[in-house]
């Protein structure tokens, strides 16, 4: 299911030329507010004049939360939070994902759950009369995260890490 | 599709409500059974998050998703969520799936390997949405009411955004959740920065960035002194919930009467309340002491 990344940066880039740099998603960013140095105006910019080498390695991409206010808001439509993603999603093809979404992703991988259960909370819902919970078919979500090439994303990005360990 | 929901609805609770705040699901499956509406669990697996797993692999994000959603057609029963998060990936990847022949043959050849096929046949809501058309029934249900309360509500980016698909209430200027709360006679009490995100997007990747976010708005939420801060969604219940302390650790600064934290509090556990269930339990799993009886 993977297209060449050529192709990809082509569809990234052509929506975000109609920017006319109002910066009126910088204003409304929660993390632009609190982190400039995370400037989706400044983002779609460098795109523009063709500095896609130098967003795609930075680390600040993945500063974005993912709010889509900046979505929302932009005058010209363009969908700064999707080009976002699909920045990211550049960036993990080149082992670049930060710890904290690899651990979501490995957890994910190891139980089709992003969160993983406690004693305490079990004990907590036995107190509270909730039934058990039921949980997913593992090897389903695993084949499809092998197929969907999930699974050989998370090895390389966790090789690239050196506290990795093998899956 | 039943329009009505007369079968009921597969509930999907998602990750972080069951295995972290199961005190929310207690209190929406009281709720439920209030409103007589039926609900039956399926073993569905994580919604997958829209911001984590989609910006680390927008295919599988879809595709797993397709996955939950075929589950719950095989049941042919809506989804009713309980998280923003889970809201958004469900409705957004059924309205592609519905709406884009070519992604959905792809992630049906896939499906096909574990003998599922996606259809289209279900639709995706969030417990909120259920509630505001409920609210006239559950007006009449109020048995405590909370006219001595001030509440701030949040309502989170997932629950809005994106709108075009989404159209869960105005994205600037949403009304549903505060409509709810008056319904239990609740007052609602404007603050500036109402809109802004619960900043849980960040917490794994720019930590301080997150909790000065989270800091912006307790620090408008405190000044209107409210009794009780509501929320939608798991998520940023954990942000401000837990949140506020570490803002606390980091700058020292202390929000909530006597700078003991500010209440933030899921609306269907002020629901319940409301509506006469003994909440002593799932209050006491809360770090800040809520101001009810
Ligand atoms: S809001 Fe839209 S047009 Fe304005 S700077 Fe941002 S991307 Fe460009
Ligand atoms: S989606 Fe990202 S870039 Fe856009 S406003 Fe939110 S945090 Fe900022």
């Amino acid at each position: 299911m993977t297209e060449h990344p050529k192709i990809i940066l082509d569809r990234i880039l052509s929506p975000a030329r109609v920017c006319y740099q109002c910066s009126t998603c910088a204003g409304g960013c929660p993390v632009f507010c609190n982190n400039p140095e995370m400037n989706p105006r400044l983002i779609i910019e460098k795109l523009i004049l063709g500095q896609v080498e130098e967003v795609l390695t930075s680390s600040y991409i993945w500063n974005c939360g993912f709010c889509l206010i900046c979505t929302q808001r932009c005058p010209q439509g363009v969908d700064l939070a999707h080009i976002l993603v699909d920045l990211k999603n550049l960036s993990v093809k080149r082992g670049n994902t930060p710890v904290g979404v690899l651990d979501e992703m490995k957890t994910l991988y190891l139980t089709g759950l992003t969160q993983e259960s406690s004693k305490t909370v079990l004990n907590r819902r036995k107190k509270l009369n909730l039934p058990e919970i039921q949980y997913p078919d593992l090897s389903e979500i695993q084949k499809i995260m092998d197929v969907s090439g999930f699974n050989d994303l998370l090895k390389l990005n966790l090789r690239k890490e050196e506290t990795s360990e093998p899956l | 599709m039943n329009e009505d929901n007369s079968n009921g609805f597969a509930l999907f609770l998602g990750c972080t409500i069951p295995l972290r705040y199961p005190f929310i699901e207690s209190a929406s499956r009281k709720v439920l059974n209030a409103l007589n509406i039926k609900i039956k669990d399926l073993p569905f697996g994580c919604c997958p998050d829209p911001n984590g797993v989609q910006s680390f692999h927008d295919d599988t994000w879809i595709l797993l998703a397709a996955r939950n959603l075929c589950i719950a057609e095989e049941e042919n029963l809506d989804i009713l969520t309980l998280c923003n998060g889970c809201y958004e990936t469900l409705k957004v990847a059924n309205f592609k799936l519905q709406n884009n022949k070519e992604v959905r043959n792809k992630i049906n050849k896939i499906l096909a390997e574990m003998g599922k096929e996606y259809r289209g046949i279900i639709r995706v809501r969030h417990i909120l949405q259920l509630l505001y058309e409920l609210r006239d029934k559950i007006s009449n249900m109020v048995v405590r009411p909370l006219f001595d309360y001030r509440f701030a509500t949040h309502y989170g980016c997932h629950l809005l955004r994106p709108f075009e698909i989404l159209q869960t209430d105005n994205p600037e200027h949403p009304i549903i959740l505060d409509e709810l709360v008056q319904v239990l006679n609740g007052t609602i009490v404007p603050y500036l920065k109402k809109g802004m995100c619960c900043g849980a997007g960040l917490y794994s990747i720019d930590y301080n960035t997150s909790l000065e976010i989270i800091r912006e708005k307790m620090v408008e939420v405190n000044r209107t002194k409210a009794d009780a801060m509501v929320v939608t969604c798991p998520t940023c219940f954990r942000q401000y919930e837990s949140g506020q302390f570490l803002v606390r650790k980091n700058v020292g600064e202390y929000y909530g009467k006597n700078g003991k934290g500010i209440p933030i509090v899921y609306y269907t556990e002020l629901l319940a309340f409301a509506l006469n269930y003994n909440m002593s339990d799932e209050f006491k799993q809360h770090h800040v002491k809520l101001p009810f009886p």
